[in-house]
């Protein structure tokens, strides 16, 4: 490239050297570029465009070459946070400037992910922090490509997937049902096991997937308002459970909300009274009243409310009619 | 209550027969004196289970006092002569080692290895089927092992999480929860634990203590301004007893 052209193409010309011929021969440009013209190599760091594995790759030239106060301040926090996940003591702070940051750092720093054990682990962090302290869910649809590449080469998901669920966002469940219907049997894999709080039957047979898909999708669909997140993961147990169905708050019409930190809201008088009577039930009465309640609503919340206020025995009489 | 056929046995009679005493004879005076029927096909499977229950306490106790190190599974080590580390950090057998050697390395060379409480409680349940099971058995049975966390555990150590147990047990695995913990270090987010008995726990990483000396160390881990603290949660982990005993059974 003719490097007055340099500054203006779209993609800046250290990431197009790194993606195109690789680490060492961006690192060489680089430093070629900085004993030449330096505030040409800086502008090119501080660029907008600038990928951030080019930083990550070359934060040990940049700390060498004493030039961190020249860079802008994305660059710096960027920077700030590779040295506190590299002392094993990592903080973000919760402004909105190291926000946009770590979203910067995954946003064009995905794509990267495999270069190497360091590189992972920044990337995890980033993910967890860009969930958990800045609540960007935004940012759930590159963390399951990530958690699905990864599980396609057998590197670490773990903390990723306990991010991704800790979002409590429906959005999670819906992209982990999609990925039932790729190509790519590893893909199969991970859902199905993600997907493992999903009654389905059937689920051992490989070939009917499109009936997997079709049923997950459908109990998914009807169940989404009333499930819990009970914070469930793979280090804890074999068959992790992350969301549960509340029969309770589908008897009652009891909408979740999976964002908020306690499960279900408050019951009236007459709701609690109504739930002494389900609890006392075996559970395949508590389902089919739950199931019931669901479908009755869906077609007449007038008719519902009329059945909610029987007895439960009456109940059981009316849908077994 | 135990029942044996279809015979129920008393603690007395089940201490004099079996000579018990220690953790053993602890953990038969539970099941003896439950409201719930706890059947054995015979004499030998509830022997097979209170054997395997005691080794696990060993397996645990010694784990702990051995040099085994914890570290988060990006940063796993193993004794590359037995195991190979994987991409995600677990360790998988070598193809040219018993496993029942492999497994006892981690116990002999435990300064060559680190990892999470997961993966610890994985290990500790081979090495307490080592101690118990004749050693052409155990290697016949789990020619392949593969040490990650809860995910790749051996079908036929069939370790189930009993979301709901009459009785808490010595030998059982119990996970203590860490609902706030702090985001940057979701290694702390809980605690897999073996409950040795006593009210007492082993966790790989914090060691053995109190239901609450596990929380209180948990806790030193949460969020800033948390309002929730470490929990144990009522499941229990246990291996699948009966279908081991079986095949230690039909072997000798």
């Amino acid at each position: 490239m003719n490097k007055s052209n340099i500054l203006t193409s779209k993609e800046n010309y250290l990431d197009q050297i790194r993606l195109n011929k690789g680490i060492e021969k961006m690192k060489g440009a680089y430093n070629d570029l900085l004993s030449h013209n330096e505030e040409e190599a800086l502008d090119m760091l501080n660029s907008e465009n600038l990928q951030f594995p080019t930083l990550f790759v070359l934060h040990g030239e940049i700390k060498k070459q004493r030039l961190l106060d020249k860079l802008n301040s994305r660059n710096k926090l960027a920077l700030n946070i590779i040295n506190t996940v590299f002392s094993d003591n990592i903080r973000f702070d919760s402004d909105e400037e190291n926000h946009k940051t770590a979203k910067w750092m995954l946003e064009t720093g995905y794509e990267s992910d495999g270069l190497n054990p360091h590189y992972d682990e920044l990337l995890d962090k980033v993910a967890v922090a860009l969930i958990k302290i800045y609540n960007d869910h935004d940012s759930l649809r590159i963390i399951e490509k990530l958690i699905y590449n990864r599980y396609n080469r057998g590197s670490y998901i773990y903390d990723l997937v306990w991010a991704f669920f800790e979002s409590r966002n429906p959005e999670s469940i819906k992209m982990v049902v999609k990925r039932l219907l790729s190509k790519d049997s590893k893909d199969l894999e991970l859902s199905q096991k993600l997907l493992g709080f999903v009654p389905c039957p059937n689920r051992e047979n490989e070939h009917d997937i499109i009936f997997q898909y079709k049923y997950t999708s459908r109990w998914i669909s009807e169940n989404l308002p009333y499930l819990c997140y009970t914070g469930d993961h793979f280090q804890q147990t074999p068959c992790p459970i992350p969301f549960e169905l509340s029969l309770e708050n589908k008897y009652l019409q009891n909408t979740t909300q999976l964002e908020s930190p306690k499960n279900q809201r408050s019951y009236t008088e007459d709701e609690l009274s109504i739930l002494d009577d389900f609890r006392k039930l075996e559970p395949d009465k508590q389902e089919l009243l739950s199931n019931h309640s669901h479908f009755l609503h869906k077609i007449s919340k007038k008719r519902w409310k009329k059945w909610i206020n029987k007895s439960i025995a009456d109940q059981i009489e009316n849908v077994n009619l | 209550m135990i029942e044996i056929g279809s015979n129920s046995i008393s603690f007395e009679t089940l201490t004099n027969q079996m000579d018990l005493n220690g953790d053993k004879k602890t953990i038969a005076y539970i099941l003896a004196s439950s409201d719930y029927v706890y059947r054995y096909a015979s004499e030998d499977y509830l022997k097979f289970e209170l054997d395997l229950r005691k080794s696990i306490i060993n397996a645990a106790i010694s784990l702990n006092r051995s040099r085994f190190s914890f570290r988060v599974f990006r940063k796993s080590r193993c004794n590359p002569d037995y195991w190979s580390r994987t991409n995600e950090g677990g360790f998988l057998l070598q193809n040219n080692v018993k496993p029942s050697d492999a497994i006892n390395d981690i116990y002999t060379n435990s300064s060559s290895y680190a990892t999470e409480c997961s993966t610890a409680m994985v290990i500790v349940y081979y090495k307490a089927l080592v101690d118990v099971l004749p050693k052409e058995l155990f290697n016949s049975l789990f020619p392949e092992i593969y040490l990650m966390n809860w995910q790749h555990l051996d079908r036929d150590i069939g370790i189930v999480d009993y979301p709901n147990v009459h009785d808490y047990l010595p030998g059982d695995g119990r996970y203590f929860k860490n609902p706030d913990v702090d985001p940057m270090t979701p290694e702390w987010q809980g605690e897999n634990v073996f409950d040795l008995g006593d009210g007492y726990y082993y966790g790989h990483g914090i060691g053995i203590g109190s239901g609450e000396t596990i929380i209180s160390e948990l806790n030193k881990y949460r969020i800033e301004n948390a309002e929730r603290s470490a929990y144990l949660l009522d499941s229990a982990k246990r291996p699948n007893f009966k279908h081991l005993a079986d095949k230690y059974l039909s072997f000798i």
